[in-house]
């Protein structure tokens, strides 16, 4: 579980976040689906607390963060393999060959970062983030500089890997396809400063989600995000 | 086409030498060999000087204090500049020591340093070295600090690496760079700064070595130890860039 209880967050005279409110469940998929700009990421950076609100208060609970951002972030000096070992402990570090064979990268281990293709870059901190122990996911617009078919790819791979270890997960974007592909609950969020415009469940589970049965929801939201409240 | 150019540049290095021991040579010639000893009469004050256990000593003991002083400036200016680079409070607090360091001239150290310590020992030309060198490492050190890729020591933040793992795997390899940086200008000034303190301050070491050539006019044994300064110099600075290269040519 997770609270973020009326946080308001300001840079200089830009309010990004006013009285802002959520509240997540365990072990869920929400995507967050706003207009770029709208505050999510700096919602996430408080998450993690590298910022902290003006005013207001996050529950975390003890509760362990890893974060895919938008860029890989991997150390440049240090090898695929080595880039995983420093966020996985010790007694852990047989996950990282399966997860190496799983994202296809098991002969990339030995590589440096600059020796890897932007995709394959993504998908190492992808690795790193599940390679972290955590309960909850943040990830922010990770598949925005991907080709539709390794965004398609990851995206399962994520979902996957989110069965098998039941983390819940934020995930940030302003693609409506995105977000309706990935996410358990899809909260719409307004232009600056962000608050909740509406909540959307989707009970279809998303391996079996096909783009026409989602047609509906896919309408309402982009009248939702046409008709947002400036 | 790699090695021709290889090849080439060697060829000019080789061609520049050679056309500045004519001019040497012509110049020796045209004023005399009292003001300016030719090439071959250098070599063989050299070769003189170079059987006596003295000439060897006197390098050996010029080596210890250059390098006692730069290591203290190393010890003491690497932390010092990182703790400035990470907290802007503390830049301030050492800023007017940093100022003072890199403003006060040469001689005015050489003077202190004499008066302080007197002659003897070498504990001035130590000192006079390590005053001299600290401000480049602080600054070096600094820059880099503040250079830090926010990104990354966000990730670090996030994902909670420990200290020593931060220091290792995040600080120590952006800050490396910088700090060769550092060592390269102070190593420069390390082998200058040793002969020129010992010339005042000492009794022993290439400094007062010349200082006894100068006063029997052997201007010979002067362009030697130059030389041998020189040798000091270059030989520091091409480990320092090695060391970069080593460092750096597997992930750049």
């Amino acid at each position: 579980m997770l609270i973020l209880n009326n946080v308001t967050k300001h840079y200089d005279d830009v309010v990004v976040l006013k009285d802002f409110s959520l509240f997540v469940e365990k072990g869920k998929i929400y995507s967050l689906l706003g207009p770029s700009g709208c505050g999510k990421t700096t919602m996430l950076r408080l998450i993690t607390e590298l910022e902290k609100p003006d005013q207001g208060k996050i529950e975390l609970k003890g509760q362990r963060v890893s974060y895919i951002f938008q860029e890989p972030r991997l150390l440049p000096w240090e090898t695929v393999r080595k880039n995983l070992e420093l966020v996985c402990p010790k007694k852990e570090r047989q996950k990282i060959d399966e997860l190496l064979e799983l994202m296809e990268l098991k002969e990339y281990e030995g590589a440096y970062p600059k020796e890897l293709s932007g995709g394959m870059k993504q998908r190492v901190s992808i690795m790193r983030a599940f390679l972290h122990p955590h309960e909850i996911l943040l990830m922010d617009e990770p598949f925005q500089a991907l080709d539709l078919k390794l965004k398609a790819i990851l995206m399962k791979e994520i979902y996957n890997l989110h069965q098998s270890i039941k983390n819940t997960i934020l995930f940030v974007t302003h693609d409506l396809d995105e977000a309706l592909l990935l996410g358990d609950e899809i909260f719409v969020l307004s232009p600056k400063p962000a608050s909740v415009v509406k909540k959307f469940s989707v009970s279809t589970p998303q391996m079996e989600r096909k783009s026409e049965d989602m047609q509906f929801i896919k309408e309402e939201l982009i009248k939702l995000l046409n008709h947002a409240p400036i | 086409m790699k090695d021709s150019i290889t090849r080439n540049k060697k060829a000019y290095l080789l061609i520049s030498i050679f056309i500045f021991i004519i001019i040497w040579q012509t110049l020796s010639s045209i004023v005399g060999p009292l003001i300016v000893p030719s090439p071959v009469e250098t070599v063989k004050t050299l070769v003189d000087l170079a059987v006596q256990p003295e000439f060897w000593k006197d390098i050996v003991i010029s080596i210890i204090r250059g390098l006692l002083g730069f290591l203290l400036a190393i010890l003491i200016g690497t932390p010092l500049g990182f703790w400035m680079g990470l907290r802007e409070e503390i830049e301030a607090f050492f800023y007017p020591f940093l100022i003072l360091t890199q403003t006060t001239p040469t001689v005015s150290w050489l003077i202190l340093g004499w008066l302080w310590f007197g002659t003897g020992d070498g504990a001035a030309a130590i000192f006079i070295i390590w005053i001299i060198v600290i401000p480049f490492i602080i600054v070096n050190v600094m820059e880099g600090t503040k250079q830090l890729d926010k990104q990354l020591m966000e990730m670090a933040k996030v994902y909670k690496i420990s200290f020593k793992k931060r220091i290792l795997h995040f600080y120590f390899p952006q800050i490396f760079p910088y700090w060769l940086a550092g060592c390269s200008i102070g190593s420069g000034l390390t082998w200058k700064g040793v002969a020129m303190a010992e010339l005042l301050t000492a009794r022993t070491g290439i400094g007062a070595a010349m200082g006894v050539a100068r006063i029997n006019l052997e201007i010979a044994e002067v362009i030697v130890w130059s030389g041998i300064l020189v040798l000091l110099g270059y030989g520091s600075s091409a480990l320092i860039k090695r060391l970069e290269a080593a460092y750096t040519k597997k992930w750049r």
